[in-house]
């Protein structure tokens, strides 16, 4: 099982900045289970990962990015979690029919833009985390040299003209 | 059906209850607590474990109880102190870090790769100075071309014996890096040379003619590790004229002999002054200002630097 934040956020305790990544629940924190009365969080099940994909929808641009989590022990559970900008994204190709599933599941959301997480497991599975309606892409266009901006400018543009029109 | 638990577990269960509650910060008080339980459960092998998740200032105590009936059963006691999952896990925001200097973090594995690239005696320090010199390197923030990193990769592969590209990729894969990083590594050497250009710019020779003996080579034999009396005896044997190749020959107990060349900047003080002997074997005078020389006034040129900057610097270490 892991635990998960509803808002990505830094807290402050006792004047010392603090973030709450997504951890793995072990047996141990399960005896602090009653401090979830004082804040919720997500628990989910513990997914097995070989690498994890981030892809970012920008209108009917796709850009996919893969990262080998699994390398450093300390972004084994999230990415995020990083020390220094080590981990190398590369440019993924999907498993097929995974971007008219994210292209569905978008529409119905109503979403034009989402930055979405998934994970590839080591028996070949792709399974979907989350949408991310606010996420960040600057980090994989700057590695990648992704026109993710250029992409949501258009997008942008296009919806500025269409709401005119 | 299993048997129910004996009254001796029983018992010692809800007591180790009001212990866990009972033990506070103070390891006095909760040695004498658990004292004090240990006398009252003279039948139960008990044993408390203790945790300190990196960055908290609370201890977690768990109560371990072993009874040869029965098997091990441990028992944990949180307080309800409000405060949330996601605020009680949260990463301290220095986790990463081993130190900052001027606010300029100094992450685990970049100190770790200062220590295997050769940190010296004195690892604290070392670290120290990367990380003054890595902000000055930032805040001039040299413009390389490709050439020159290509360069140095060619010369630190050369260096290292890693001449075919197979045994390259086993020795990155020993130390833990990747292609890119190791592309990384040696731009930024090329970007301290840089630096270290601007800063000793215009000032190499002047150092070296002011202090032109500080960087003659010098070959010395240090004796260290020597009880008081060995050292005298060595002492002695030198002012009654022995060679002191002969004092190799008879070292007293326990001395330790090396023979070190060195410029004469760099020989610092004897580790054991007192009952340590240091013999000039030879010293070559510095003429003129050669590839090495120019080297060594750089070392010092930089020294100086650091040595300003250190007096000034913010250092906080995040473990200790």
């Amino acid at each position: 099982m892991v635990s998960k934040t509803l808002q990505s956020r830094r807290t402050d305790l006792r004047g010392e900045p603090r973030f709450a990544f997504t951890m793995a629940v072990n047996r141990r924190n399960a005896t602090n289970l009653h401090a979830l009365r004082n804040g919720p969080v997500l628990l989910q099940e513990q997914v097995e990962k070989r690498t994890e994909l981030r892809i970012t929808l920008a209108g009917d641009a796709v850009f996919a990015a893969e990262v080998d989590s699994q390398a450093a022990a300390s972004t084994r559970v999230d990415w995020r979690r990083m020390a220094e900008p080590r981990l190398r994204w590369r440019t993924a190709r999907l498993p097929d029919g995974v971007v008219e599933s994210l292209s569905g599941l978008m529409r119905r959301m109503g979403l034009s833009f989402g930055a979405v997480d998934m994970i590839l497991t080591p028996d070949g599975r792709t399974v979907f985390l989350e949408v991310n309606a606010l996420g960040d892409w600057l980090f994989i266009e700057e590695q990648l040299d992704l026109p993710i901006t250029a992409a949501v400018a258009d997008l942008l543009m296009t919806r500025t003209v269409e709401a005119v029109a | 059906v299993k048997a129910p638990l004996p009254d001796v577990i029983r018992r010692a269960l809800a007591d180790g209850v009001d212990l866990l509650r009972a033990i506070d910060g103070d390891s006095a008080a909760a040695d004498a607590l658990m004292a004090a339980y240990r006398d009252r459960h003279p039948d139960v092998r008990c044993t408390i474990l203790e945790d300190r998740p990196p960055g908290s200032t609370r201890t977690e105590r768990d109560l371990h109880l072993v009874h040869p009936d029965v098997g091990g059963i441990s028992i944990a006691w949180r307080e309800q102190d409000g405060s949330p999952w996601a605020v009680t896990y949260a990463d301290h925001w220095a986790a990463h870090y081993v130190l900052s200097v001027d606010a300029r973090p100094v992450t685990i594995r970049g100190a770790l790769l200062a220590l295997r690239s050769g940190a010296g005696p004195d690892v604290l320090g070392a670290l120290v100075d990367e990380a003054l010199i890595g902000t000055a390197v930032d805040a001039l923030d040299p413009r390389l071309s490709d050439e020159q990193v290509q360069d140095e990769v060619d010369r630190a592969r050369r260096a290292l014996g890693l001449h075919q590209r197979t045994r390259f990729l086993s020795w990155l894969a020993e130390v833990g890096l990747d292609e890119t990083e190791f592309v990384g590594l040696c731009t930024e050497r090329v970007r301290r040379a840089a630096w270290e250009d601007v800063l000793t710019s215009g000032q190499i020779e002047e150092r070296f003619t002011a202090a032109r003996s500080d960087f003659d080579v010098v070959t010395v034999l240090e004796i260290i590790g020597c009880a008081s009396s060995g050292a005298a005896h060595l002492r002695a044997a030198l002012a009654q004229g022995s060679p002191w190749q002969a004092l190799l020959e008879r070292l007293p107990a326990g001395c330790t002999a090396t023979v070190r060349t060195r410029r004469a900047f760099e020989l610092g003080a004897l580790p054991d002054v007192e009952a340590g002997i240091r013999i000039v074997v030879s010293r070559t005078p510095a003429e003129d200002l050669d590839a090495a020389t120019v080297a060594a006034v750089r070392r010092v040129l930089v020294e100086a630097w650091l040595e300003e900057r250190r007096a000034a610097a913010r250092v906080h270490w995040y473990w200790r």
